[in-house]
């Protein structure tokens, strides 16, 4: 079976894969109609994205930081991003002790304190104004110590013209069992209007459960995965925190093959996602869109070069199987 | 953005150093001392080491468009870096952050400093010297073998090293160890009207202390330390290079990696 994916995808494909002046400039009624996927598609305010990638939560923080470099004020700014996902964000700021620290492992990176975020005030005051200007959505990620404190951050919201939709990441509210998961998404189901993707535990015991409760509670879309809990050595110390980066690509890559086979949701796919290859892995398991977390800390061309590499592929496999492009 | 691909064009061995010259004419117009860049350390087909490394140029030349780095292959990114043959294509992010700033009024600088910063020293040394500043360089090292050659500096600067330990910086910074130079009669902090450093983390207390116990007044912008340490994302965005300082929590890759000293806390 091909995926919906596919059917969008390959169009949006075939026309980055253009070498019209039209496209290359930006035309916007060639890519933006044919490119766009939406997130959120049985949402009154959708969520339609004009790249199926996506910055994962807090790779780009809360993207002013890199808006210039990236443009992302432009739709076509050439950064290949269809979204960004800020950083997690609670209701009131919090410092992470110790301060958070990138720990260097085999083929991946070890991230403590991702507590650390300057709350929605500052989200409200400084970034929301700015990221309404922008084309590209920025969703925000929350997180809460519980379900009445989600429900007041949910609330204000609404009313931020420049947040386009709410990562909900389970893991950041030790939720990972599907009658728990159910109550949380539903409580931020009754707080927000907004398009909701609900972010699963790559290591939860029962992922497709945890997905169709979360689906049947109200998310709009899903999201894999989360970092893995783990503990590194640095000089003698232990820290914990959570697991990032290609060592975690077979387990993203698991999950989500896994879970696109029991939940009728876009799937954002994600898991130490650095080259074309492996979106198109992830895509080819049934992912809508892919996210790239530790790509884009290590390199902010990352997005871009996965987009043209993928369009290369494409074009390839359009020449070597026609029949693909016409289901 | 400011990504760049340097081509080596010079390697050298010294001692357990190695000097490698780049050719980046955009980042060696572009570089002042004190700033950073990120440097990948691993061939384009690897994730593995994932994090770019920092590296504090030890020279950079606008005119022949050339970058001199001094590296130290104590870890698996460095050494893959340091073994780059000539001909070898990199992947290098910069300049991030901000460098020293020299006082108009400098006509005394004193350098000093241990550990991964030190090559910014040397940058500044020269920098310094083409004004016409008297120049003085304490570097203290692990050993010999670390310790940047004097070579690598104009004829003109005074250079005084330690080589039993980086924690002998304080001590160098007091004079205990120097025999004192016609420049050097009283302790380096006194004759010094500006001081330039480049510390890791354990050396910033007992430098703060010693500046203080060597200085009368101590004036902002009198001292200035580039501080060492791993700046992950290198934009602001990982918040994985945090540093306290008297305004609260900075970031060496934004709001560094050189600091006032008297901002800092130890």
């Amino acid at each position: 079976m091909i995926p919906f994916w596919i059917l969008d995808f390959g169009l949006w494909i075939a026309t980055l894969g253009s070498t019209t002046p039209e496209i290359a400039s930006g035309n916007a009624a060639s890519s933006t109609v044919i490119g766009m996927i939406d997130l959120a598609p049985h949402n009154p305010y959708t969520l339609e994205l004009a790249s199926p990638l996506i910055a994962a939560a807090g790779s780009l923080g809360y993207g002013i930081e890199v808006a210039r470099q990236l443009r992302l004020g432009q739709r076509d700014g050439g950064h290949g991003l269809g979204a960004l996902i800020t950083r997690s964000t609670t209701l009131r700021p919090r410092r992470a002790h110790p301060p958070p620290a990138l720990i260097e492992t085999p083929a991946g990176l070890l991230y403590t304190g991702s507590a650390q975020n300057p709350g929605l005030r500052a989200v409200r005051q400084r970034f929301a104004p700015i990221w309404a200007t922008w084309e590209t959505p920025v969703i925000l990620s929350v997180a809460a110590a519980d379900e009445n404190e989600l429900g007041a951050l949910l609330a204000e919201l609404e009313s931020l013209d420049g947040v386009r939709g709410v990562e909900l990441p389970l893991a950041m509210f030790g939720v990972s069992a599907p009658a728990a998961a159910a109550r949380l998404v539903a409580a931020a189901r009754a707080a927000t209007p907004l398009p909701l993707i609900v972010k699963l535990p790559v290591y939860a015991e029962h992922l497709a459960e945890l997905g169709a409760s979360a689906a049947a509670s109200g998310a709009d879309a899903l999201s894999l995965s989360d970092g893995l809990p783990a503990t590194a050595v640095v000089a003698g110390q232990r820290s914990d925190g959570l697991l990032c980066g290609p060592a975690l690509r077979p387990l993203g890559l698991r999950a989500v093959a896994h879970l696109a086979t029991k939940v009728n949701l876009p799937l954002i796919g994600g898991g130490g996602v650095m080259r074309a290859a492996d979106a198109h892995a992830l895509f080819e398991a049934g992912a809508t869109t892919v996210a790239l977390g530790s790509a884009l800390l290590t390199d902010l061309r990352a997005a871009g070069r996965v987009l043209a590499d993928l369009a290369v592929t494409s074009d390839s496999s359009a020449v070597d199987s026609p029949d693909r492009s016409d289901p | 953005m400011p990504y760049h691909e340097p081509i080596v064009v010079e390697r050298r061995q010294l001692g357990a150093l190695t000097l490698a010259r780049w050719h980046v004419p955009d980042l060696a117009r572009a570089m002042r001392p004190g700033q950073a860049m990120l440097a990948r350390c691993a061939p384009p087909e690897s994730d593995d080491p994932l994090l770019r490394r920092t590296l504090f140029p030890a020279d950079a030349d606008p005119h022949t468009g050339v970058v001199e780095v001094l590296l130290a292959p104590e870890e698996r990114g460095l050494a893959w870096l340091a073994a780059q043959p000539s001909g070898a294509r990199l992947d290098v992010y910069g300049p991030v952050g901000n460098g020293f700033t020299l006082a108009e009024q400098t006509r005394n600088l004193l350098l000093a400093g241990a550990g991964p910063t030190v090559p910014a020293l040397l940058f500044l040394a020269r920098a310094a010297v083409a004004r016409g500043v008297a120049v003085v360089l304490l570097v203290a090292a692990a050993g010999a073998d670390v310790l940047p050659p004097p070579f690598l500096l104009p004829s003109d600067v005074e250079y005084l090293t330690e080589a039993s330990g980086e924690a002998t910086l304080p001590a160098l910074l007091a004079g205990a160890h120097l025999a004192g130079g016609p420049a050097l009669s009283g302790a380096p902090l006194g004759w010094a009207d500006q001081l330039c450093l480049g510390l890791t983390a354990p050396l910033l207390a007992p430098v703060i202390e010693q500046v203080r116990a060597g200085t009368l007044r101590w004036e902002r912008g009198f001292a200035q330390t580039a501080l060492a340490g791993v700046m992950p994302c290198g934009v602001g965005t990982c918040l994985s290079c945090l540093v306290e300082t008297r305004n609260g929590a900075r970031l060496r890759c934004k709001d560094g990696p050189v600091f006032d000293l008297r901002d800092l806390r130890s």
